[in-house]
């Protein structure tokens, strides 16, 4: 799972103290200031280790995220230190002075985060005992239980389950082969010319349309000729020899 | 009488229900855990009491004999922890009840997704506190560090110290954004840090 990979990378905090204390330096805005340059490249190399692709966007955006706004304290902290004069406003020196603070805070605390590997790695375990230990499943029928009982029960939970079971009924599809419609209109139209109308009593839908394909197809090899006087009006189909 | 019934209980008790089940008060019930701790300090028994932030007791063996019971009760594998796993159980353990923005504060990176790990492991559980959630560590985590209660871990009091130290001039309300993916309700912005 992509979220876990992120797991391995070590985190603005932690990376930055590393980067200072490479350099055998303490925290200050000095030290800080040093660092900057490397932080921002750990940042690219980042980027590139946790890859592309848009599963991986949201959770690198996130991490992302909070190793950015580290960098933006540590850039103000550059500038102070590469410009001297520079003012900054109260929130700014604020923001300064809180990174510093969250630096000195994670170097103070990391070493229980080692304790607690150690411990969970390492140290012998407590046991305890689960009340329910003692007991196995143990099928435990009521005494005045029959066995019409028990087939009645089982009989009742089928039916109930019977209402779940999808209904499924074959049905038969009557499937209109064209071959066999052509061979119809060849013949009906072989006896006399008729209206499209007059052949499609008491045949299901399928069959009109399948017919209609089949004077269609008649008509494209010109074995048939065909007239409609108006849109959607009669139409009345002959053989070229016929009359209309 | 509170021994067997913690024996038969089999998970962590509250006070409350010990103090009905005695029939005492529950300073009383206090008492009677102390005594009955003082008891199973003695070299020779085999039993601890383990003991969570918010009271609840229960019995289990002292680390010392996990060795030889692990020869014949086959638990899960002690696996190493990941960093980041180890970062946020550290933190929860050591300064529990402690918030999911106290926790981001100090490691400096989102913890929603590891501590949504930690409360499926049940190595960590949560309890809401007003808007926000407050999270401790489980007994199961207790009992596979060996250790009784959190108090016990190793230079406790020295970490409290340290903490307090940079929460008290803080200045800057530390805030967690809106959505807590480990599953809780929002959190609300901003959030001030507690005194412990």
């Amino acid at each position: 799972m992509y979220e876990v990979r992120t797991q391995e990378f070590s985190g603005p905090l932690e990376k930055l103290l590393e980067l200072i204390e490479e350099r055998k330096m303490d925290v200050t805005q000095v030290s800080l200031a040093a660092v900057t340059a490397d932080f921002l490249h750990y940042i690219e190399d980042l980027k590139k280790e946790l890859g592309d692709g848009s599963a991986a966007q949201e959770i690198q955006t996130r991490f992302l995220a909070d190793f950015l706004v580290v960098a933006a304290q540590l850039i103000l902290i550059k500038s102070k230190a590469l410009l001297p004069q520079l003012e900054l406003s109260e929130e700014e020196e604020a923001t300064i002075q809180d990174l510093e603070r969250r630096l000195a805070l994670y170097r103070d605390v990391k070493p229980i985060f080692a304790t607690l590997r150690l411990l969970w790695t390492s140290s012998p375990r407590a046991f305890t005992r689960s009340s329910l230990y003692q007991f196995q499943p143990v099928f435990y029928p009521p005494p005045n239980v029959a066995l019409q009982d028990l087939s009645a029960a089982l009989d009742g939970i089928l039916n109930v389950l019977q209402q779940f079971l999808i209904e499924s009924d074959t049905i038969e599809r009557q499937l209109v082969s064209l071959e066999s419609k052509i061979d119809e209109v060849i013949t009906m139209v072989s006896a006399s010319a008729f209206r499209f109308s007059d052949i499609t009593g008491g045949r299901s839908r399928e069959e009109i349309i399948v017919l209609f394909l089949a004077v269609l197809h008649l008509l494209c090899d010109r074995l048939l000729r065909a007239t409609q006087q108006k849109v959607f009006g009669e139409i009345r189909v002959a053989t070229s020899s016929q009359e209309h | 009488m509170l021994e067997a019934i913690l024996f038969a209980y089999g998970e962590p008790m509250e006070r409350e229900k010990l103090s009905t089940l005695l029939g005492v008060e529950q300073e009383t019930v206090g008492a009677l855990v102390e005594s009955l701790k003082d008891e199973y300090a003695r070299q020779e028994r085999g039993l601890m009491i383990i003991q969570q932030q918010d009271g609840r007791v229960m019995l289990a063996t002292k680390p010392q004999f996990g060795e030889i019971i692990e020869s014949f009760i086959k638990e899960e594998l002690k696996g190493d922890l990941t960093p980041a796993v180890a970062e946020a159980l550290a933190l929860v353990s050591y300064f529990g009840p402690i918030s999911r923005a106290e926790i981001d504060y100090i490691r400096g990176v989102n913890s929603s997704f590891i501590l949504r790990q930690l409360l499926m492991r049940g190595l960590v559980e949560r309890t809401q506190k007003g808007h926000a959630y407050l999270y401790t560590a489980s007994v199961d985590f207790l009992k596979h560090v060996g250790v009784s209660a959190v108090t016990n871990l190793p230079d406790y009091r020295k970490y409290q110290d340290i903490k307090q130290k940079y929460f008290e001039n803080l200045s800057v309300e530390v805030t967690a954004p809106a959505n807590d993916v480990s599953g809780g309700a929002p959190e609300p912005v901003p959030h001030t840090i507690e005194q412990s």
